[in-house]
């Protein structure tokens, strides 16, 4: 079996005696892009940079294709991790050009001037930067600067990416498109990639899985699609899939909510986080009644901030309300009870 | 390569100061307090202390007073002639203070304490101009719109002093370094008159006089201390300029305008210069006389000008480079270790420099080969590096800052080593910091007297045969020789804005 491209056990690292990573797990495979999703301050960076040899662990191992990179006793200097990097910021060089780019980090690899410019031409083809050799970074566009910091990474032939919120610095509007095609070249490339991001579209539509990120611990690990529809937690409910969280209480086999009741599944302890989406919470003339506080355009409806039984609600609505209208509320879709928000 | 530059500066810089600490505690040979019972037990002790205190602060205050209102005025309002009166501004520091009392003395009677700081203080306020007027125009326009919005253009006002002032009291401190380490001022003012003694002298006649290393390192003790307090609040002040931005998302401040205060600030900004540069320089011109006595002077002081410049490079390019390698360390490394090596770096400067000399003798005046760098002019060189070492490195760690780490990490994890990290990437991008790194050392190299007046290689230095021709009592020539020094420290300075400016347009 072929070793994980990166195994982190037990990532531990603290600064000015605050703890920033907290026993960390984790595993990249072969070919697989991984997203470490978490709000700032969560030590995502600080694990990418771990990861790459940039800070030093207090404690763990960081495992590179199976063979110890930051150990008791073992530091591997970053230049011989055989990782790339692309930095938040893109910390492009800003006296060289595209090719200049490209060439600094081929030279140090000792090819031959024939075989850098084959290589060249073909990092330049594969990040669609082909005519652009000349151009110093100032030159570029946000998308051509990221695409650039991407080709150098791949310049240095390495095993392993780590893309460090490498779309923070580009437009809403481009975001998403910019982000189907980093996961394009991700695929073309097949190296195993782990991208930190803040941002749960950006996450979610590049990963195969996600481990989300909160003080210092992953929180939870899975495919999109199971992080989204099942969190594990309330803060991975709220954090990705933006779930409202309403107090629970066990009541024989239901658990009562302002919503209403919802199925307790067994093992259920008597107080409970119960979330659910804004859109499986229905207006109408039956349910709790609740004070509208705000009503905001959110694109195809009216995103309405609800005041129910002391609880603050999410809910859509197809027209707008006034601050002060009375609804009635139920629940009118899936409802997930967690461990209530430690 | 970090290691290298380290223990280069350990022997060149850090060992003479070391050395002449120690003499201070050493009797034939043993530790002993003898050298403080006998320099401290003489009342005059006393006077030295005073006298060194008062010209030190006294310069500070009158830089500061000079210096931040100058810095102001011509780089953030509209004053007429701004531009030249900033460049004007640079003449009074590139002039050696024994020169603008020279010229001084020239045109009025002054002598004793009050002339020293002001010689001093017309000789050092470009600094606090400098430093005010660089955290001046750094302060972001919106964090000043605010204050204005807030509580109109007193507040405006307000906030930009208070953002400045770490920087302008800065320079103020390094002023008052400056003051309390020369000899020679004081030296010449006291020849006429009535006496002004300060520790520098007495270090320069305990060892000059008496031979004694021992008393004249315990009389560099006070100075050295009152400088290294000084200097080490600098380095503090420096750590706390988080309060003007640096770099990233800045908006530059707008001018003020000045109204019906342009006259009377064009006004002081005018005397200021006048009193800094104009004067000395024109008495300077006409002490010398005729542009004959400059041509002859030059003649008759050609190897030691070829001399004094072929050092200052030498040394200039050795102080340069190892203050690359040292500033890049310190703003790499980690707090404490980033404050060890700053901290090591102003201490040489701190010791009145004719006390550093004596520490170059002890280190390098010996038989065999060590004795050979004494001999030649290396120890001129090392000298002249382990003096203003500080300056070079402030540049090139202000020059540093700003570069964000991850352009360094970038080529680390693309497996760039860190050799053609430091040759490929540091050295381009610190370019420009290097290049007035290089100046800075050259200039004060040019400009420098007491560290070689002890030397005996560093005895054909030009301002040294300055100093001798004082003391032979040819005005003239002092006049013209000092004019061709002027010209030697403004040249490169003026060439190298020519050039800065050229490629700016070229750029833009």
């Amino acid at each position: 079996m072929t070793a994980p491209a990166v195994e982190v056990r037990d990532a531990r690292l603290a600064r000015g005696g605050r703890p920033v990573l907290r026993g960390v797990d984790l595993d990249v495979q072969e070919g697989e892009v991984v997203v470490l999703l978490g709000p700032s301050g969560s030590g995502k960076t600080t694990l990418l940079r771990a990861i790459a040899g940039l800070e030093p662990l207090d404690g763990g191992s960081v495992r590179l294709g199976g063979l110890p990179a930051s150990d008791p006793g073992v530091r591997v200097p970053p230049e011989r991790r055989g990782v790339g990097m692309v930095f938040q910021g893109l910390a492009l060089w800003p006296h060289l050009t595209v090719k200049g780019h490209l060439e600094f980090v081929l030279k140090h690899r000792g090819l031959a001037a024939t075989e850098r410019a084959r290589r060249r031409e073909e990092i330049l083809r594969r990040v669609r930067l082909e005519g652009m050799e000349g151009r110093r970074p100032a030159e570029l566009s946000g998308g051509e600067a990221q695409r650039l910091a991407l080709g150098r990474a791949l310049a240095g032939d390495p095993s392993l990416l780590l893309l460090d919120e490498p779309l923070g610095h580009v437009d809403e509007a481009l975001r998403a498109d910019l982000a189907l095609e980093l996961r394009a070249i991700e695929r073309r490339t097949a190296i195993p990639t782990l991208h930190v991001t803040h941002d749960q579209a950006e996450g979610l539509a590049i990963a195969d899985r996600v481990a989300v990120m909160r003080d210092g611990r992953i929180e939870q690990t899975g495919t999109p699609e199971e992080i989204f529809r099942e969190p594990a937690t309330p803060f991975v409910a709220r954090f990705v899939g933006k779930w409202n969280l309403l107090p629970g209480i066990l009541q024989g086999g239901s658990v009562r909510t302002p919503l209403g009741d919802v199925p307790a599944p067994a093992g259920t302890r008597s107080r409970v986080s119960v979330a659910v989406r804004p859109e499986s919470i229905a207006l109408g003339d039956e349910g709790a009644p609740a004070r509208v506080e705000t009503s905001a355009f959110d694109g195809g409806a009216w995103m309405l901030r609800l005041s129910l039984n002391g609880a603050e609600v999410r809910a859509l609505a197809s027209r707008p309300l006034s601050p002060g209208d009375t609804v009635r509320v139920r629940l009118s879709g899936e409802a997930r009870v967690l461990p209530e928000e430690g | 390569m970090r290691a290298i530059a380290l223990a280069f500066f350990a022997i060149a810089a850090l060992l003479p100061l070391a050395t002449v600490l120690g003499q201070a505690f050493l009797v034939e040979g043993r530790f002993s307090l003898a050298n403080f019972g006998t320099v401290l037990a003489e009342a005059r002790q006393w006077g030295l202390m005073r006298n060194t205190l008062l010209l030190g602060l006294g310069t500070g205050a009158g830089a500061l007073l000079l210096g931040f209102p100058f810095g102001f005025l011509v780089t953030r309002t509209d004053l007429p002639l701004r531009g030249l009166l900033a460049t004007l501004a640079a003449v009074p520091i590139l002039l050696p203070p024994l020169l603008h009392a020279i010229a001084w003395t020239d045109l009025v009677p002054i002598r004793g304490g009050l002339a020293a700081v002001a010689v001093f203080s017309l000789s050092t306020f470009p600094i606090v101009a400098v430093f005010a007027g660089r955290a001046l125009d750094r302060v972001d326009a919106r964090r000043e719109e605010a204050a204005l919005l807030a509580g109109g253009p007193r507040a405006r006002a307000r906030l930009a002093t208070r953002l400045a002032a770490p920087a302008a009291l800065s320079g103020a401190i390094l002023a008052l370094v400056f003051a309390v380490s020369d000899f020679a001022v004081t030296d010449y003012l006291s020849s006429v008159g009535p006496k002004f003694n300060v520790y520098a002298d007495e270090i320069f006649t305990r060892w000059q006089r008496r031979g004694s290393s021992g008393q004249a390192a315990a009389a560099a003790i006070p100075p050295f201390l009152l400088a290294a307090a000084g200097l080490l609040a600098v380095a503090t002040l420096r750590r706390r300029r988080a309060l003007v931005t640096l770099g990233g998302d800045f908006v530059p401040p707008s001018p003020v305008r000045l109204g019906r205060g342009r006259g009377p600030a064009l006004a002081f900004a005018v005397l200021v210069v006048g009193l800094g540069a104009i004067v000395p320089l024109a008495s300077l011109a006409r002490t010398a006389g005729s542009f004959e006595t400059v041509r002859l002077a030059l003649a008759e002081a050609r190897l030691d000008i070829g001399q004094t410049i072929g050092s200052a490079l030498v040394a200039a390019a050795l102080a340069a480079a190892l203050a690359l390698v040292l500033a890049h360390a310190a703003v790499r490394a980690r707090p404490l270790a980033a404050r060890g090596i700053e901290t090591a770096a102003l201490l040489p400067f701190a010791i009145p420099a004719v006390a550093l000399a004596v520490g170059l003798i002890r280190v390098w005046n010996r038989p065999g080969a060590i004795g050979l760098v004494y001999e030649t002019r290396a120890v001129v060189v090392l000298a002249l590096l382990a003096r203003y070492f500080v300056f070079p490195f402030h540049a090139l760690t202000a020059g540093l800052a700003p570069l964000d780490p991850s352009l360094e990490e970038a080529a680390a994890t693309a497996g760039v080593r860190p050799l053609r990290r430091f040759l490929g990437l540091v050295v381009p991008l610190a370019r420009p910091a290097l290049v007035s790194a290089f100046l800075l050392a050259f200039v004060f190299a040019v400009r420098e007297l007491d560290v070689l007046v002890l030397l005996p290689s560093g005895n054909r230095s030009l301002l040294f045969r300055i100093y001798n021709a004082i003391h032979f009592n040819r005005p003239a020539f002092v006049a013209a020789l000092s004019l061709v020094l002027v010209f030697l420290t403004v040249l490169p300075i003026a060439l190298y804005r020519l050039i800065a400016r050229r490629r700016w347009e070229v750029g833009a």
